[in-house]
């Protein structure tokens, strides 16, 4: 049908009559249309983008998730951590063993036994001094943690308090 | 590669933009209600000191010594990137230590500024990541609040800290027994709870002396003092910094952190964070940074907008009036008459057929007239229909099914006349409209003449809103092309070229699925003008579903985008300039690149009414659609339309408005993708009904 409209507009014009038939628009059998790709290249080409944005994406969720969350309170290697730097540089009255899940420790009091595992410590800085408590169980694995306050004349009655983390329990 | 793959695709995209914008924004709004409670002696903690650790029983209790001649002056709610320098600054001059209760949100903001804090020797308090009232909060929001401002500090600074200051606290005699059994949990976790002996309320700027006044300790009493570095104008507070450490000074009060107040070592309230909390917190401000990233980039993008389609509404505005005074100046009626091959392409269009060829034929036209309809192999018998009605100026030529630029052709070539009107088969012409549409060609150069195509079903929302559309893009936009010379588009429902301007462009081409739209530009080229005549008006039935209105606007946005890239060498080659260099990237900015960035400036405006201004939005929105109804208001008026359809303009920002960019988004993806489109015929009802304008 195309040939037939061309023929027409051939014999109307002559061939002279096409001035602009090399450019680009003209409606002539050379014409395809404008995008079209039917080997679907370019579709994969798009598909593939979209999913490299949507894995992007997702790495910068998870991220950022990783990132906000857990963060909250002070873990029990944390606190161990800070009890043993404190010990080593000298700046802790006293590092102890308390307890793990002893009735008092769950109501908030303060038992303290050096023959089970866990640790606690007071820093050596006076009046209103915190203590921080780490429980754990017998065989050094994390079981409760605890953070709480003891009385100034409470420091003194901490005994045998060494400071060496060697004495500390095994926490991960 | 279905359609669905690619809008799935779509909804992906937008579900990333969304949360992106939502992270940011819940990371920047203070959450909660707000509001400091009155203080009162009779409050539980009412002889407390400023320093509070968990009394182990899910409570607070003070057991800091006295402070003495001792003060920690405290900042809140920073950094701030104007206030914390200049607090910095003073505290430096002066010597003065102090500790900084950072809310994360801006730590993560002003990194720069936190590190300087910690560099300078200063301390750093928790104030949660947005400032929302903790005691009004769930447990799970409290433990993310404080969770994340931790996370920021050890990405930032590489330390945690115990020293926590929940917003809204003032004195302990303001505590409340809800707030104390709150801050009692969070304080049970290794938290101390640090609040203000000193409350200079410097937020509600009462006046620098009022600040100093607040700030002076009653007697020997030593203690907290409470400031703002951020959160506001904190102009006051930087006046009265230097006199309130004079002050103190006069009074031989020692400055303290607070870790110094409380008898602690610095490190027993500030630790050193470890190296996979390091590592987690800088992921959490790097993500935050991206965030934040594309929230600027789409206010860039908002503002960009904004000014161009305000710059834009008062160019048409300008130009179409312009245009309207030049139509009643010049002559309307030339005079000009000359013979009109009328072609009209059908395809099953038995249902308006006949009204369409007998409104032609009825023309009230001087000279010579035929119209051929050419059955594009129509199955409905339209062509017998046409031949039925016995009409002298009318012929019926029939062609197996090749689409319409091929039924176009077939009409030119067997038009006789030098003058071509090309009428779709659903369009009804007014009795004058045909001599209207010939009498620009009474000048030599004008190569195409464009009508007015009006609405004919107008009687549903789509149709009101269909309606107004084109009122707009004919009766101000038309004559914006046209006063610059740069007419993109002689619609198929009605338009008028000279058959020579034609037959040298070898017909119309198959090569785009707008063939208008191709011919116009490809007319332009060649050097001709295309003019708008505004009164010669024809009927036509626009789509009445959703899904019709959908097909018939991603082939007219598809065909656009073709359009614009077959004839995108006009852009550089010279003679063209007036399609190259303005149809070409007006078009490609307010009918392509607009409704591509029009879902972010939608999302971000829903961010802005949720996280920003929600007052200035709506204002914004508001002054927006006064400005659009203006233009509107000027438009019907100018086209004699009767303008109580305006009453639904608003309404077409919601769904009408989305459905419209959302149709240029996926022709852009279908574009790219290379996916062959085709002409998707809508369904006809006949209902076109030719009003009578209102007088102009």
């Amino acid at each position: 049908m195309k040939n037939h409209v061309r023929s027409l507009l051939m014999r109307e014009l002559g061939e002279e009559g096409f001035v602009g038939a090399a450019k680009p628009w003209h409606a002539d059998e050379q014409e395809r249309p404008v995008f079209v790709d039917d080997s679907g290249r370019r579709a994969r080409a798009v598909y593939g983008a979209g999913v490299v944005m949507l894995a992007l994406f997702a790495t910068w969720l998870g991220c950022l998730v990783i990132g906000m969350f857990g963060a909250t309170g002070f873990s029990v290697p944390r606190i161990t951590a800070v009890v043993r730097t404190r010990a080593a540089r000298g700046e802790l009255a006293s590092a102890q063993v308390v307890t793990a899940g002893s009735r008092a420790l769950r109501s908030g009091a303060i038992v303290l036994d050096r023959t089970h595992a866990g640790c606690a410590a007071v820093p050596r800085g006076g009046v209103g001094a915190e203590l921080l408590i780490v429980a754990s169980r017998r065989d050094g694995t994390p079981l409760q943690r605890h953070a709480s306050s003891l009385a100034t004349d409470e420091r003194g009655a901490l005994p045998g308090c060494t400071g060496d983390a060697r004495h500390e329990p095994r926490l991960t | 590669m279905t359609l669905r793959a690619r809008h799935v695709l779509v909804a992906l995209l937008t579900v990333m933009v969304v949360v992106l914008l939502l992270v940011d924004g819940v990371t920047t709004k203070t959450l909660g209600a707000a509001g400091t409670d009155a203080a009162s002696p009779d409050a539980p903690l009412a002889s407390a000191g400023p320093i509070l650790v968990s009394n182990g029983h899910g409570g607070l209790e003070s057991r800091a010594a006295a402070p003495g001649k001792r003060i920690a002056l405290t900042f809140d709610d920073g950094p701030s990137p104007k206030w914390t320098p200049k607090i910095l600054a003073i505290l430096q001059r002066e010597h003065v230590p102090a500790t900084f209760f950072e809310i994360g949100g801006n730590a993560v903001r002003a990194p720069w500024l936190t590190r300087r804090i910690i560099k300078d020797g200063f301390e750093l308090g928790d104030h949660t990541f947005t400032h929302p009232n903790l005691a009004t909060l769930p447990n799970w929001q409290r433990q993310l609040q404080i969770g994340m401002t931790e996370s920021a500090f050890s990405g930032i600074v590489g330390l945690r800290t115990r020293m926590l200051r929940p917003p809204y606290s003032s004195t302990p005699d303001a505590i409340t027994p809800k707030e104390i059994a709150v801050w009692g949990k969070i304080a049970a976790e290794g938290y101390t709870i640090v609040v203000a002996s000193y409350d200079t309320r410097d937020w509600d700027l009462p006046g620098v002396s009022s600040i100093l006044a607040a700030a002076t300790p009653e007697g020997n009493q030593g203690g907290t003092i409470l400031m703002h570095d951020g959160g506001g104008n904190r102009a006051e507070t930087v006046k009265a910094l230097p006199k309130i450490i004079a002050m103190l000074k006069r009074r031989d009060f020692r400055f303290v952190t607070v870790s110094q107040l409380d008898g602690l070592p610095r490190d027993a309230l500030m630790t050193s964070a470890s190296p996979w909390e390091r590592l987690r917190g800088s992921l959490f401000v790097g993500m935050l940074a991206v965030s934040r990233a594309v929230t600027g980039v789409l206010q860039a993008i908002v503002l960009a907008v904004a000014a161009l389609v305000g710059v834009r509404m008062l160019l048409v505005l300008a130009l179409a009036s312009a245009q309207v005074r030049r139509g009643r100046r010049r002559e309307r009626d030339s005079g000009f008459s000359a013979p009109v091959s009328i072609v009209v392409p059908a395809f099953n269009e038995a249902v308006g057929i006949e009204r369409c060829v007998r409104s032609l034929a009825d023309s009230s036209y001087p000279a010579p007239l035929e119209v051929i309809v050419v059955d594009d192999g129509s199955s409905d018998g339209t062509g017998a229909l046409v031949e039925a009605l016995g009409l002298a100026s009318v012929r019926v030529l029939r062609q197996a099914n090749a689409g319409k630029p091929a039924a176009l052709n077939a009409g030119l070539a067997a038009a006789r006349h030098d003058l071509v009107v090309m009428v779709d088969g659903d369009t009804v012409f007014e009795e004058h409209s045909l001599l209207n549409l010939v009498q620009p060609f009474a000048a030599p150069d004008v190569g195409a003449v464009s009508g007015n195509t009006k609405v004919g079903n107008r009687s549903g929302l789509l149709g009101r809103w269909q309606h107004i559309e084109y009122v707009m893009a004919f009766s101000l936009d038309r004559r914006v092309y046209e006063m610059l010379n740069c007419m993109p588009t002689v619609p198929g429902a009605i338009g008028a070229f000279r058959r020579d301007a034609l037959l040298r462009l070898g017909g119309i081409s198959g090569a785009t699925v707008a063939e208008d739209t191709d011919v116009t530009l490809a007319i332009g080229r060649e050097g001709w003008r295309v003019l708008y005549a505004e009164d010669a008006r024809a009927w036509t039935e626009v789509p009445c579903t959703l899904s019709g209105l959908w097909r018939q606007r991603s082939r007219w946005a598809y065909g656009t985008l073709q359009s614009l890239w077959k004839h995108r060498g006009a852009f550089a080659r010279r003679g063209e300039g007036r399609i190259g260099r303005r149809a070409l990237p007006y078009m490609m900015i307010f009918q392509v690149l607009l409704p591509l960035v029009a879902p972010l400036i939608d999302l971000f405006a829903i961010y802005s009414i949720l996280f920003l201004a929600p007052l200035q939005i709506l204002a914004f929105w508001l002054a927006f659609n006064a400005f659009q109804l203006t233009l509107a208001w000027a438009a019907f008026g100018w086209d004699g339309e009767s303008r109580r359809v305006l009453w639904w303009m608003p309404l077409q920002q919601f769904v009408y408005r989305q459905l419209m960019y959302l149709v240029v988004i996926d022709s852009v993806i279908v574009a790219l993708m290379g996916t062959r489109v085709r002409w998707n015929r809508l369904a006809r009802t006949g209902e076109v009904q030719v009003a009578q304008p209102a007088s102009p």
